[in-house]
């Protein structure tokens, strides 16, 4: 039952204008759980498909903050604590010469957070995935335009959601999933 | 173009007003203290020049690199860049009381390190210096406004912006370093120059955002966005520059480049210095680091004229320290009142005119 938000229904459409006005209908008919496949962006889509839940920028986000302040405790620590040195009698903790190496680190931090964060958001360790399984799937990098339907959707019923698909006259509506 | 004067609105007669008052009252109180005074009047004549001045940097950027944020900001910056003239006739005070104001026009002056700088600060060459740049100024905003829509703005901007750069790095030696003689930053003309365009873009976003009147300009969410992006760029490099300056003159402690940052970070000018920090640069970063904050109006327009206030703490951290027994005077607010009051003279009837223009 926990492989619901890989199971659904796939329906695939004659352009973009179409595949964009089926969206704009199943979230009027109360649906959230879509995913769109295009060969290239389509202008709207995103809005149309409604607020997508991204943790990438929090995580960036964090990724500054330790890189940056990781970095001022690290100088800090070497230069306090673990080996202090006279410099032109400089006190040890010279803060001003810290913030340049730590507002590098925050930048390379924060884009490497970002980065990784992306490819595990992306569910990259995996290479596999049932929308592969569904025949000509692959025209998605083509000129298939393709809504996917979630089963995982409060209001999915599996013939209801079904007939919501084949009213929107789809060119196919394949099942994703066993 | 159209020779009409421009219409003025009963705001902007009253700021007028109230501005011409203020700097009655600032020649009143002249009489009785000229230093203080003339001191205060630079101050606030370098704060409204920022915006005029940095217009025609953001100008000039924008004909070199094109983007949409530059067409959104245009009118408010075509308007702005229109006051360049009535700044170079607020000039003459500083000019006249150049030989009170500046520590290096005190024949007496009894710096030994004066002598050798003789060739750059004497009176006659400085008000040579401060015409020639007036005049290129002028020059490159005229320039610049009649080749807007043509080819040839491209290859203007790119030598117009070299060479708004080295003016406004004499401008900066002229008027700020200058005060205290001792000092030299090479960092300092470049710096000035960002608080300018930052000063004018803060200024432009936040008039062109609010006014009802843009509504020929139609505010998404991407263009407000791009708008956002521009004023933390400009808070990035002010603040960078701002830091390594200080940065490298910390390290190397050379009495010839603290001898400007002593008064400013050994006295109560501190709390200037932290309030820069704190709220010209991190709140505003923190701010325009939000993607829903920038692409709200109301946020946008608060960061966009709290960036243009917060610059009269910056042009006071430049200019006031050191040079006067008491922190603060009373001539520092109404010179600056007396001077916005005229900058908005007209500048409303200016921003409506370029926006029936067109892009």
């Amino acid at each position: 039952m926990n492989r619901l938000h890989e199971q659904g229904w796939l329906a695939r459409f004659e352009d973009a204008g179409a595949l964009l006005m089926a969206v704009r209908e199943l979230r009027g008919r109360g649906y959230t759980q879509l995913e769109a496949y295009t060969p290239y962006p389509v202008e709207g889509l995103a809005q149309a498909l409604g607020p997508m839940r991204n943790r990438i920028p929090l995580l960036v986000l964090l990724g500054g903050l330790a890189g940056g302040f990781g970095t001022l405790l690290l100088e800090w620590y070497a230069s306090v604590i673990d080996y202090p040195i006279n410099v032109g009698g400089r006190p040890n903790a010279s803060w001003p010469a810290f913030i340049p190496a730590a507002l590098e680190m925050t930048i390379l931090f924060a884009a490497v957070f970002g980065i990784v964060g992306m490819f595990f958001a992306n569910g990259l360790p995996r290479l596999h995935h049932p929308l592969f399984d569904v025949p000509c799937f692959e025209a998605a990098s083509r000129d298939g335009f393709f809504v996917w339907l979630r089963a995982d959707d409060p209001c999915f019923d599996p013939a209801l959601a079904h007939d919501d698909l084949a009213r929107l006259a789809p060119l196919a509506i394949d099942r994703v999933g066993p | 173009m159209s020779r009409r004067w421009p219409r003025v609105s009963r705001g902007e007669g009253i700021a007028a007003v109230i501005g011409v008052l203020a700097l009655a009252g600032c020649l009143l109180l002249g009489l009785h203290a000229p230093r203080t005074v003339l001191l205060s009047y630079l101050f606030a004549w370098l704060f409204w020049l920022a915006p005029a001045l940095g217009s025609v940097g953001l100008l000039l950027v924008h004909a070199l690199t094109g983007g949409d944020w530059g067409f959104a900001l245009r009118p408010a910056l075509l308007a702005a860049s229109r006051r360049l003239p009535l700044m170079a006739l607020l000039l003459l005070p500083v000019l006249i009381g150049a030989a009170v104001l500046f520590p290096w026009a005190d024949p007496q002056a009894a710096d030994p390190n004066l002598a050798h700088q003789r060739w750059w600060l004497n009176l006659p060459f400085f008000l040579v210096r401060a015409v020639v740049v007036f005049a290129l100024w002028l020059w490159l905003a005229h320039g610049i406004r009649r080749r807007l829509a043509t080819p040839a703005a491209g290859r203007f901007a790119a030598g117009g912006l070299i060479l708004y750069t080295l003016t406004v790095s004499v401008a900066a030696i002229d008027w700020v370093a200058s005060l205290v003689p001792r000092w030299h930053s090479t960092t300092l003309g470049i710096l000035v120059g960002t608080a300018q365009m930052l000063a004018a873009a803060g200024l432009a976003v936040w008039i062109s955002v609010t006014r009802p009147d843009s509504g020929s300009v139609l505010w998404t969410s991407r263009r407000l966005n791009d708008l956002g992006s521009i004023l933390m760029v400009l808070v990035l490099a002010w603040g960078y520059l701002a830091f390594m300056d200080y940065l490298t003159v910390w390290i190397a402690d050379l009495p010839s480049e603290t001898v400007w940052y002593l008064p400013r970070v050994k006295s109560a000018w501190r709390w200037l210095g932290a309030f820069l920090v704190l709220f010209h640069l991190a709140l505003p970063f923190a701010v325009l680091l939000s993607r829903q904050a920038k692409q709200r109006v109301a946020w946008l327009a608060g960061v966009a004229l709290w960036l243009f206030v917060a610059q009269i703490g910056y042009v006071a951290w430049l200019v006031l320290p050191g040079l006067r027994a008491h922190a603060l005077a009373w001539s520092d607010p109404l010179a600056w009142i007396g001077l916005g009051g005229l900058w908005w003279l007209g500048y409303g009837a200016r921003r409506r005119a370029a926006l029936e223009l067109g892009p």
